[in-house]
């Protein structure tokens, strides 16, 4: 704290009888720099809407505990879910997190062609997860355990569905960044980007983590 | 009143057209001669100010300088023009119910039915917390921040015109629930199973949902936008405990919107699934839980109280040190306070529903933490009182709205914490008591806040002062008319009378009803004079000029710019040593730069935001009427207008020197003649 | 909210501009966090799937402590939160992030389970309604079958 600031001073001095002339009030641009300040600004930014999209599946955990163990009649999560389906989704979010790890660092050794070939290995694990989840969906929906049957069978749809939304998400982006990569190359602008889906991608997978162990894990134990 | 009630929530119930949805003539308000006035009148209204702006040939200026603007000073002008705009729609609902309910209490039937009388109090709750008082803070965290931490613009200057435009998009979907079909009549937070499909089966929860969900995602943008500036685009100097409070709260403000505005959306999201796809959280039966809706609606619901008081908190505390001419009593005090405020908040929500029973131990917890959060406000209005004492006060018009506010504020958070008291709290629940309590608090607080914030920024912001006349008129009127609105509120609630009730059997009640509509009415007067206010001033804007740049003595970065300030906003960075750093480089004689520009970056406008936030509502439409082609039309035009947009990289250019030198060499700049005393 | 007011010690704003975060992980770093994630990932699923006898509180226990452990081996390999970067405020936001999930979730469950106890007779918690009206959506259907539309139509009425 500077020495000019007096804590709970209230005898103030309005326009206090010291003159000093000479401080420079200015700062010349070039130490300003405002680009570089604002190639930061999108990484907390972005990270602070993940903070945000957090509390949003924080809200549908805090629905599934309340809710999740009323079934109304309907079926319990030992009878429906299918946990070595579960073991095999989990394991593909969980390397198409290692090969996106990969792509950032050919990135940053400038390799476009190796940052591309990794992010595309990401995309196919990214669809294949998508791909069991639609399979499971489908299977639910055709013995009956749709969100409308109960509580339980709502909050698991909405939790596990915006968790798959956000997976979509995520690979259209790769799509997009992917046609984006090959016609301006690794550029700042793209860097960034590249940065903020590997922060939303890493991400997803963290959700997960939740998702398996305590929306199927516990589930069919209790 | 039979038939009304047989109508109850029969808008848009009818099974949807392919082509049409759920639309069909008869949603169009024939039934109701007053709505359908309203709606002639509005249209006409829509027309007239469509016609002059086409005569004048406006279109194209407020398309480019405006709607398209990123520039954060244009972006908060607008957020006050929307709080203004819906202030006027809110307040009319205001004024309806106080008349209905005045003619009600006196033995009349009154003349809103009562379904008509729900949609009413409903609207009026909607529009007054989130597109009037939450413009309104926006709209003054956008302008001020950056000025007053040395930037340029906020960190996401295109982001920040499209959290805008969202919430327009929300208002708009509200304005037209008037006309096209009907609002919802479940209150302001629309709690379930009230507001489930069984029992509001019409389209006014649907707009509801649908306005507040894309106002809410912008609102979430934007507070994700003024944090990063905060953090990254302080002038250098600027260190955390040399930032103006206004700026303290605004980040403080921002962290709340980011942490609850997504609970919000989740919320609202699980209720319109119900409604949608039948899915049961909030239902009656099938395990559906409609408690928890309300238990998470006020997890958002408490800090949004403090969303909306904490920047008002901000105004305060830069207007009274300029009109004391010292500096804040207590700065750091008040840093520790706004923090202490943002984490208390999240652990009292369940003082909003004591009576839902969740017994003895919960209730006292919350009750007991409701209680300590009054410490840190307190400690605010100590602050603000020991720096007036011994100061010479001004008694302009900003300062006036502030000791307005300190004296009502102080009695609406009393009656709060004596609701924080939970057997206190089973007697008064839901009362007028209630209603007084957070009328008191927001009017007194946000409302007298956000006029002594205008009276005090217009000079900076148009170049020329508010007319002090009708200034102090509207603060007469405003503040007299407030105790005679709602002191015979508090009594009614004591005496037993609920909120929301349209109809009255006892007679004893017209008394204080009639008192209450007298205040309503000076409050309209207050209103009026405040728009006589800004005519009044634009029309003699050249007597009422100002040259200085700083009007009143001011403290803070954004008085050293000129009135108003040029759109790069500082010609050179600047460096700050002390607190009030405005104050300083005026006690250092500082000069304004004459040389040594330098090309500034600045970012381009864009239209990305006005067309997608048009998407949004022709979505919060199409589904709202159940139109399924629409909708999917417009979600997937929003998705690929999205993905076109990240194709654009050239949104930036530089202002050459010479425009920078041209501008500031055409500078009117004096130090006003108090500074120099 | 320490953090925030700590920093004015060492200045802040542009005077230390957020630098990058020291390192986006080496391939070491990401195979380490995938090692460990996935012995984090196996152990829960073959609690659950292998049909070893094991007290229910023990197996839920190791569920949530193995994936609690998960998520903060994510945290370090693969979101690299680091302390230093951005000043500070990725770590602080993440901590903050945490304490309000802590109360949304905790809050609501402690909330919810008064409510419950306090409220919600038992015949509405088992959903005798409800499980009625899917004995007679049941037998409306011909086949037997239960179409999601009936079940959710019948309960509204």
């Amino acid at each position: 704290m500077s020495a000019t600031t007096m804590p709970g001073d209230h005898v103030d001095m309005p326009n206090g009888p010291e003159v000093v002339s000479g401080i420079d009030f200015h700062v010349s641009g070039h130490a300003h720099d405002a680009d570089h300040s604002h190639d930061t600004g999108t990484m907390l930014g972005f990270w602070l809407y993940l903070m945000s999209d957090c509390l949003i599946f924080g809200v549908l955990f805090a629905v599934h505990a309340v809710v999740g163990q009323n079934f109304a009649g309907g079926p319990a999560p030992a009878d429906i879910f299918e946990i070595d389906m579960i073991l095999l989704s989990t394991f593909m979010l969980l390397f198409s997190s290692i090969t996106y790890g990969f792509a950032v660092i050919n990135m940053q050794q400038r390799k476009l062609r190796n940052t591309a070939l990794w992010l595309i290995v990401t995309g196919v694990f990214g669809a294949a997860f998508l791909g069991l989840e639609v399979r499971e969906f489908l299977h639910l929906w055709s013995i009956g355990a749709v969100p409308m049957e109960s509580a339980f069978l709502s909050s698991f749809w909405l939790l596990v569905g915006t968790h798959g939304l956000h997976v979509t998400v995520g690979t259209i982006w790769l799509c997009v960044l992917l046609v984006q990569l090959y016609m301006h190359g690794i550029t700042d602008a793209n860097e960034r980007r590249v940065m903020c889906l590997s922060l939303f991608w890493h991400f997803l997978d963290l959700i997960w983590i939740g998702v398996f162990s305590f929306v199927y894990l516990a589930a069919v134990l209790l | 009143m039979q038939t009304d009630l047989t109508a109850r929530g029969t808008q848009g119930a009818a099974t949807a057209d392919p082509l049409w949805g759920k639309l069909t003539w008869d949603i169009f308000p024939f039934y109701d001669p007053l709505v359908f006035g309203t709606f002639i009148g509005t249209v006409l209204l829509a027309l007239a100010v469509a016609g002059l702006i086409t005569y004048y040939k406006l279109w194209g200026y407020l398309w480019n300088e405006w709607f398209t603007s990123i520039d954060h000073k244009k972006i908060g002008i607008m957020y006050m023009v929307l709080g203004t705009i819906m202030l006027l729609r809110g307040f009319s609902d205001a004024i309806l119910m106080r008349g209905h309910q005045a003619l009600a209490s006196a033995g009349h039937v009154g003349y809103l039915p009562s379904y008509h009388y729900d949609q009413v109090f409903t609207a009026h709750g909607v529009i007054m917390i989130f597109f009037v008082a939450m413009p309104y803070v926006t709209g003054f965290m956008n302008y001020l921040m950056p000025l007053k931490i040395g930037a340029r613009d906020v960190a996401f200057p295109f982001l920040n015109n499209l959290s805008f435009w969202l919430t327009v998009s929300g208002a708009i979907l509200i304005m037209i629930s008037l006309f096209v079909g009907e609002f919802a009549a479940t209150g302001w937070l629309a709690f379930p199973p009230l507001s489930g499909l069984t029992f509001s089966p019409g389209v006014g929860m649907d707009y509801y949902l649908w306005a507040l969900n894309i106002a809410g995602i912008g609102t979430t943008l934007s507070g994700i936008n003024l944090i990063v500036t905060i953090v990254k685009m302080r002038a250098p100097g600027m260190t955390w405990m040399k930032m103006p409070i206004f700026v303290w709260t605004t980040l403080c403000t921002n962290v709340l919107i980011v942490a609850t505005f997504p609970v919000l959306t989740a919320t609202l999201a699980l209720l319109t699934a119900d409604r949608y796809l039948g899915t049961h959280f909030f239902t009656n039966d099938m395990g559906g839980d409609p408690m928890m809706y309300i238990n998470l609606i006020w997890i958002w619901g408490h800090p949004e109280v403090y969303i909306l008081i904490l920047p008002i908190f901000g105004i305060f505390s830069e207007i009274v040190p300029t009109f004391t001419g010292k500096r804040l009593f207590g700065y750091t005090s008040m840093v520790y306070a706004t923090c202490v405020i943002v984490v208390l908040s999240y652990i009292v929500w369940l003082h909003h529903f004591f009576t839902m029973g969740a017994g003895a131990n919960v209730n006292s917890f919350f009750g007991i933490t409701t209680m300590i959060i009054s410490i840190p406000t307190g400690a605010k209005l100590f602050n603000w009182l020991f720096t007036m004492y011994k100061g010479r006060v001004r008694l302009d018009v900003p300062m006036l709205w502030v000791i307005g506010f300190m004296l009502t504020f102080v009695i609406g958070g009393m009656t709060g914490v004596l609701l924080a008291v939970p057997p206190a709290d089973y007697v008064l629940h839901n009362s007028l008591f209630l209603v007084a309590h957070f009328h008191n608090v927001i009017i007194g607080g946000v409302v007298f806040g956000v006029f002594a914030g205008i009276n005090y920024w217009w000079p900076k912001a148009f170049g020329f002062r508010l007319c002090e006349f009708w200034g102090k008129v509207s603060f007469w009127c405003w503040f007299i008319g407030f105790y005679f609105a709602f002191m015979p509120l508090y009594v009614l609630g004591l005496m037993g009378v609920t909120r929301r009730l349209s109809q009255f059997e006892d007679t004893i009640y017209a008394g204080y009803f009639f008192t209450a509509l007298i205040g309503a009415l000076l409050i309209a007067a207050g209103l009026a004079a405040f728009i006589i206010q800004i005519v009044q001033s634009i029309r003699k804007r050249e007597a009422l000029k100002d040259t200085t740049g700083d009007p009143w003595n001011g403290r803070t970065l954004e008085w050293s710019t000129t009135s108003p300030p040029p759109y790069y906003n500082f010609a050179l960075p600047v460096r700050v040593y002390e607190r009030d750093a405005w104050d300083h480089m005026k006690r250092c004689n500082y000069t304004p730069p004459t040389e040594g520009f330098e090309p500034i970056h600045m970012p381009r406008y864009t239209a990305t935001g006005v067309v997608l936030a048009a998407i949004a509502t022709v979505m919060g439409f199409a589904l709202v009427w159940h139109i399924w082609w629409l909708a999917i039309a417009t979600f997937v035009a929003s998705v690929g207008y999205t993905i076109f947009h990240t194709f654009n990289y050239d949104r930036d250019y530089f202002v050459p020197v010479s425009e920078v030198a041209d501008i500031e060499s055409g500078r009117m700049f004096a130090l006003p003649e108090a500074g120099k005393a | 909210m320490s953090g925030l007011t700590q920093e004015t010690s060492n200045g802040g704003g542009f005077d230390t501009p957020g630098q990058e975060p020291s390192s986006h992980g080496s391939y070491k770093s990401y195979i380490t966090g995938f090692l460990l994630s996935v012995i984090l990932t196996v152990i829960p699923f073959w609690v659950v799937m292998s049909d070893t006898p094991m007290h229910l509180g023990a197996a839920l226990t190791i569920i949530f402590v193995l994936g609690t452990g998960q998520i903060l081996v994510h945290i370090y390999y693969f979101l690299h939160v680091d302390l230093r970067a951005e000043q500070g405020w990725q770590a602080m936001s993440l901590i903050f992030t945490g304490i309000i999930l802590f109360v949304v979730l905790a809050g609501s469950i402690w909330v919810m389970y008064h409510l419950h106890t306090n409220m919600m007779p038992p015949h509405f918690i088992n959903d005798a309604e409800s499980v009625s009206a899917r004995e007679n959506a049941r037998v409306a259907a011909p086949d037997g079958e239960t179409t999601p539309e009936t079940v959710g139509h019948s309960s509204h009425e």
